[in-house]
């Protein structure tokens, strides 16, 4: 499971781009060919339609390159893949009050011809033109604030990297339309325009130009279906299905949201890895998941995975109340399969089903593995009921969620405790002390078992013994077991060597090491006197 | 059968080493006293192994202390069955690797074995009071208890291949007799091993385990590709076998051993050579 940092009160959206750089070749000389940069990038873009493309930036014959480093979007999966990068998801749509960041590593094979270059950058559709860039259609971000100085005079390759803040605003809302933009399935195409020049070079009229299409997807995929829940030893396990469906409609991945009857959230689970995309409610700052989106009365269409579809829009409240816990466990019909979990408490709180807040992830990312799913929850107290929410999530982040399910963790009983509360009582491997001492577990015993497994065990010599002793042992162990006065005896002459044992097992080398000395002094202390008499 | 092992021990000790042979010439140097009569084309055999498979339950319910009590049989089968029967068998995969130290008249060897096995089921939820449901008004969990044995063993194997290697006759009657080794530990809901208090769900019994056995000689099926396997893998023979397993695996007897004896069969492909 990856280890991410804690949820962030916004997502900043990184994005690798793909360029398409448009030379302006016509207008220049030879000294500036010389000093044109060749901006290679090889990013990745998918557009609203959920396809993918892959375009390479390139201009000119000075060997540069300009890339935009996806950034992390707050999910635990690394979206930047050649088939999904992008890509704005439902929640960094609705995040529009928060700026989008994006890092730019600028490159130069000859950095002394960056060396008080221009940037600027454009978003909207057909900055190219320097018509657009003029007349308003498409909006400068201003405060760059671009340090060509690390480029130093006669290295031959060097790197800055560049900051943007970019207002997602105009990312999402090109024609200024409104702060409530994000419309279920709308596609925006977007172009993200960088326009460089080199020194001397007019940047309004001689640009080198890459741009980079902007992508976004808010259709979450289908829910899960077939949901069973059944009770475990402090854990509920979970099955479902997966929904089936074409292209995005098919969940990329799932997790778990869990909450105790009252709504709050369980303490002691690990909330670091979230995989889906929350934003911040701006009037609250608290997480907020909008299940609708405000809209323009009217009709229009869903277009996603390449499907068109009608839909009627209308003005919606983002928080529609949560649905009624649905009962979703099953009896068994099957003595072997799952059965009814008993739920204990009634549910008097299910918001965070609503708002998806990351505070309530009990799960790590759970991939499918086949029709059917299951995921286990543990670290839970029996007895007490719980909630849970299954979570179905796209590659972009969206994610929509089942009704919240109660389930009540039950003590259970396995073979082994099943067998032992039955009156069996096999346990462990050693019989001669066992036999002796009359239990696996008796201290003594435990001398001997650290023994064999820290001294005897990791030599070939100690392993060998071992398996001799378990070959010969038995009948003898069987027969001590039987004679009290065998055991009696065999306890005795144990004892020394458990004490080795104990010495050798337990004792840091440089303890041995005194023991030793102490032993050879002791040992030749009549010697040692007689020297000293001498 | 200590002495009769001790003396075979003996007697293989005292054996002359095996010559090298070169394949297509026949061995007219050194011992031929542990050798049969060899054939032309044929190279040396000393050793075999076996892959076999066979359907396995474990007598767990047959265990000291149990008193009539059968957790096994209540949990590995539907509880609402009537009449209550034994598990199901499922199956035990076992290698075995022969050491054939002496030729004659058959072929007497030492072998040890490895096998796995492994059943799952769902664990029951406690009764009230935290004790032991009773069957049939036991409730299933969620949660997955897993069994898993590995059987070892340590076997005297004398194949009478005698009939088979001097008149073709492509069957091969045997007998193996030996110590077992069974090891066993069984895991909770979590996927780790079981716990009672302080002790945990693991361990081992001795026993022995007998599997008189018959062999069909897969040589006789097509002797050219035979002599090609022994000339270019070294392979002498190939067996298709089935063979009874007898396991009287319970400690001895021991009132702190599971019981994990079993009458059964296994079949399975052998290899000499």
């Amino acid at each position: 499971m990856t280890s991410k940092p804690p949820p962030e009160a916004h997502n900043p959206a990184k994005l690798r781009a793909a360029f398409t750089l448009q030379q302006h070749a016509a207008r220049m000389s030879r000294s500036l060919v010389a000093a044109v940069l060749l901006l290679t990038a090889t990013a990745h873009a998918q557009t609203g339609t959920g396809t993918s493309a892959t375009t390479t930036c390139t201009a000119g014959a000075m060997t540069a390159a300009l890339g935009i480093v996806v950034p992390f979007n707050g999910k635990s999966q690394n979206v930047a893949t050649s088939s999904n990068s992008t890509i704005f998801d439902t929640a960094e749509c609705q995040c529009q009050t928060n700026d989008i960041q994006l890092q730019i590593q600028i490159t130069a094979a000859y950095p002394q011809s960056m060396a008080n270059g221009q940037l600027q950058i454009f978003v909207g559709p057909s900055c190219d033109n320097q018509l657009n860039r003029t007349n308003g259609t498409c909006q400068q971000l201003t405060g760059l604030s671009i340090d060509f100085t690390s480029f130093v005079q006669g290295t031959t390759s060097t790197s800055t990297y560049l900051n943007v803040n970019i207002p997602s605003g105009p990312l999402f809302n090109p024609n200024n339309a409104g702060s409530a933009n994000c419309m279920l399935g709308q596609i925006l195409v977007n172009n993200f325009y960088m326009l460089f020049a080199p020194p001397g070079v007019d940047i309004t009229t001689m640009p080198q130009v890459c741009s980079i299409t902007l992508g976004e997807n808010l259709q979450t995929p289908l829910p899960v279906t077939g949901v069973n829940v059944s009770a475990g030893d402090g854990a509920v396990t979970l099955s479902w299905t997966a929904p089936t469906g074409v292209g995005e409609q098919v969940p990329f991945e799932y997790q778990i949201l869990c909450a105790d009857a009252d709504g709050n959230p369980i303490p002691g689970k690990d909330t670091s890895v979230r995989a889906y995309s929350v934003c911040l409610d701006p009037a609250t700052n608290n997480i907020a998941r909008r299940t609708n989106y405000v809209t323009a009365s009217g009709t229009g269409t869903v277009t996603d995975g390449g499907t068109t579809t009608p839909v009627d829009m209308m003005a919606r409240s983002p928080f529609d109340p949560p649905p009624e816990p649905e009962d979703v466990h099953t009896l068994a019909t099957d003595d072997a399969g799952v059965t009814d979990d008993g739920g204990a408490q009634p549910i008097t709180n299910s918001d965070f089903a609503k708002t998806l807040d990351p505070a309530f992830i009990c799960s790590g990312e759970i991939k499918p593995t086949g029709l059917n799913i299951t995921s286990r929850i543990d670290g839970l107290n029996n007895h007490q009921t719980y909630q849970f929410v299954i979570l179905a999530i796209d590659q972009n982040g969206n994610a929509i969620a089942s009704t919240p399910i109660p389930a009540t963790p039950q003590p259970t009983e396995d073979l082994y405790t099943r067998y032992r509360d039955a009156g069996g009582s096999a346990s462990g491997f050693c019989f001669i002390a066992t036999a002796a001492f009359g239990s696996y577990e008796d201290r003594y015993v435990k001398v001997l078992r650290d023994f064999r497994d820290e001294v005897l065990l990791p030599s070939s010599v100690g392993r060998d013994f071992v398996d001799w002793y378990y070959t010969t042992s038995p009948p003898l162990a069987h027969f001590i077991e039987q004679h009290y006065w065998a055991r009696v005896g065999t306890q005795m002459l144990l004892w020394p060597v458990i004490g080795v044992a104990a010495l050798v097992t337990y004792t840091s080398p440089w303890q041995k090491a005194l023991l030793c000395t102490l032993l050879v002094a002791f040992l030749l202390r009549k010697r040692f006197a007689k020297a000293v008499r001498a | 059968m200590k002495s009769l092992l001790a003396v075979l021990l003996l007697v293989s000790a005292t054996a002359s080493a095996e010559p090298k042979t070169t394949i297509g010439i026949t061995d007219t140097s050194g011992s031929n006293w542990a050798r049969n009569q060899k054939l032309d084309y044929e190279s040396s055999q000393w050793f075999a192994f076996e892959l076999k498979f066979g359907s396995y339950v474990p007598s767990i319910d047959s265990s000291a202390g149990l008193n009539g009590n059968t957790p096994f049989r209540d949990l590995f089968t539907n509880q609402f069955d009537m009449p209550r029967h034994k598990p199901d068998g499922r199956l035990l995969t076992q290698v075995e690797f022969d050491f054939q130290f002496l030729h004659k008249h058959g072929s007497l060897g030492i072998g040890a074995t490895l096998g796995f096995y492994n059943r799952s089921t769902h664990s029951f939820e406690y009764a009230a009071g935290m004790t032991s449901c009773q069957v049939p008004n036991c409730t299933r969990s969620g949660d997955i208890t897993n069994l898993y044995i590995m059987p070892l063993s340590l076997l005297a194997v004398y194949r009478w291949d005698w009939l088979a290697l001097k008149y073709r006759v492509p069957l091969v009657p045997y007998f193996k007799i030996g110590l077992a080794y069974y090891i066993w530990w069984i895991t909770n809901g979590s996927g780790s091993t079981s716990q009672f208090g302080q002790q945990s769900g693991y361990g081992g019994s001795f026993g022995f385990v007998m599997h008189p056995g018959l062999a069909f000689l897969l040589d006789v099926i097509d002797p050219p590709a035979a002599r090609t396997m022994d000339a270019e893998l070294g392979i002498n023979h190939t067996y298709l076998f089935i063979e009874m397993n007898y396991a009287n695996v319970n400690g001895f007897g021991a009132s702190n051993k599971m019981d994990l004896s079993d009458l059964t069969y296994n079949c399975g492909l052998a290899f000499e050579f």
